[in-house]
């Protein structure tokens, strides 16, 4: 019975040490582990990829079935907002090229040069979400890792991990994503960083208390020198502004993409600095 | 190693693929409010019922690192609450005829240990304002699926369910009490 006892606690110390050390690892993006990670997860891609085609057309059916009643009420919601669009479009009708005038007076070129592809994003397995998102695309399109992933709004974020039919992209709202960033019509540039789902941004140093700073100010992609990012990609708005004790303004910053319903996303292909 | 042992490895592993496919496939697409069963928690409390700690642990493992590659959270999080559930249960082998029923409480056993690993690690965002949801639709789909799973996790070990001792007939026990 003892030495029941004693191997059971044996075991279950080795298990604890043996998952430790893998989530460590994992978290730390050791590199030869994450290479047998992503070797792993590309062994099982054409498992998940096929099971996924061949099972949904079920899915679709149960989504028709026990969906209804929302999709219904979603197209209610939306078709109330085309309404309203149209509306503004024909006060708006001005605001365009007065936005573009702006954008081109900033010197802001939105990512019309760069090639790039789109992207489907595949539903995450199981019921805890987390900072990254799968899309179906990979180096066999092109995609490295370290390019940036972005909507027709904005910034969603950088691609971590490719096989030849997938990647994954980490959001920006990932507590351990940091970028550079700067107020479009100003200098200043700084560092945002995420901080969780359904969470602004936060710029916490680089911005001091003589920058004029408003909310609903555009913060883009900073470009700098050897930056992962192409400039001028808008990253959100300034939707909060505090100082805090050093005299430094500290922004909330809410992402332009909505990064909680994406569908699809574009891969920028930018390897610069990579 | 016997024929047998290569045997119930052979079909150990085609029942955790075939688990994983079905999860991947159909089951994650069957979501109520959003919110997915989670077949291979069911399959590693499972296999702690059937086959003991020892092999719970083992098979809980390799079931939680397949959910971990595949669902993009930190390798090892699910590896290890999925172990410790399997090896909990398998503590109960023997003791239980019917053991269905203790699936479900065992999975969300299982559940809670890995959003609290989670939070351990730093993953906080595992634990959020739908916890209790996902809690209840992983319920409801571990009643629905425990039957099936113990099923398949003695066919996997080629264990069946070991009948209680036939009760003497009263008569016989009087006999014996007065004795």
């Amino acid at each position: 019975m003892a030495s029941r006892t004693g191997r059971s606690r044996l075991t279950l110390v080795i298990l604890v040490l043996v998952t430790v050390t893998l989530v460590t690892l994992d978290v730390r993006n050791v590199g030869p582990f994450e290479r047998v990670k992503s070797a792993a997860e590309a062994a099982l891609d054409p498992v998940v990829s096929g099971a996924r085609r061949a099972g949904g057309p079920l899915g679709d059916a149960w989504d028709s079935v026990t969906g209804y009643d929302d999709l219904k009420r979603e197209n209610e919601r939306l078709r109330t907002e085309l309404e309203i669009e149209r509306g503004r479009d024909l006060a708006n009708a001005n605001a365009t090229v007065v936005l573009q005038e702006y954008l081109a007076q900033a010197q802001i070129q939105y990512v019309t040069d760069i090639p790039s592809t789109a992207a489907r994003v595949v539903r995450q397995l199981g019921n805890f979400p987390g900072f990254t998102v799968d899309v179906d695309k990979g180096s066999s399109a092109g995609v490295k890792v370290g390019m940036p992933a972005v909507t027709s709004a904005g910034l969603v974020g950088r691609v971590v991990d490719v096989a030849p039919g997938r990647s994954r992209i980490r959001l920006i709202s990932d507590p351990e994503f940091e970028l550079g960033v700067r107020l479009v019509g100003g200098e200043a540039v700084a560092i945002a960083r995420g901080t969780g789902r359904g969470q602004p941004l936060v710029v916490s140093e680089g911005i001091d208390i003589t920058t004029p700073v408003a909310v609903g100010m555009l913060m883009t992609t900073s470009g700098i020198d050897r930056s992962v990012y192409p400039p001028d990609i808008p990253v959100g708005l300034v939707a909060e502004v505090e100082v805090d004790p050093g005299l430094n303004q500290v922004l909330s910053v809410q992402p332009a993409a909505s990064l909680e319903s994406l569908t699809f996303v574009t891969i920028l292909l930018y390897d610069n600095a990579l | 190693m016997t024929a047998r042992t290569v045997r119930s490895a052979f079909r150990s592993a085609l029942a955790l693929f075939s688990v994983f496919v079905l999860q991947v496939g159909i089951l994650d697409g069957l979501r109520i409010y959003d919110r997915a069963s989670e077949p291979l928690l069911v399959l590693a409390v499972a296999g702690g019922l059937v086959g003991g700690w020892w092999r719970g642990l083992q098979l809980g493992f390799a079931a939680g690192l397949l959910y971990d590659l595949v669902a993009g959270t930190p390798v090892g999080l699910a590896a290890f609450a999925y172990a410790l559930v399997a090896a909990a249960s398998g503590l109960l082998q023997g003791y239980m005829v019917r053991m269905w029923w203790l699936v479900p409480p065992f999975s969300a056993l299982g559940l809670c240990l890995y959003v609290l690993a989670g939070e351990v690690v730093g993953q906080d965002h595992l634990f959020n304002d739908r916890f209790w949801l996902t809690l209840g639709v992983v319920e409801l789909w571990a009643v629905i699926l425990a039957p099936l799973t113990l099923r398949l996790v003695r066919w996997a070990w080629g264990e069946t369910v070991t009948a209680l001792p036939a009760l003497p007939p009263p008569r016989a026990m009087e006999a014996e009490a007065g004795r």
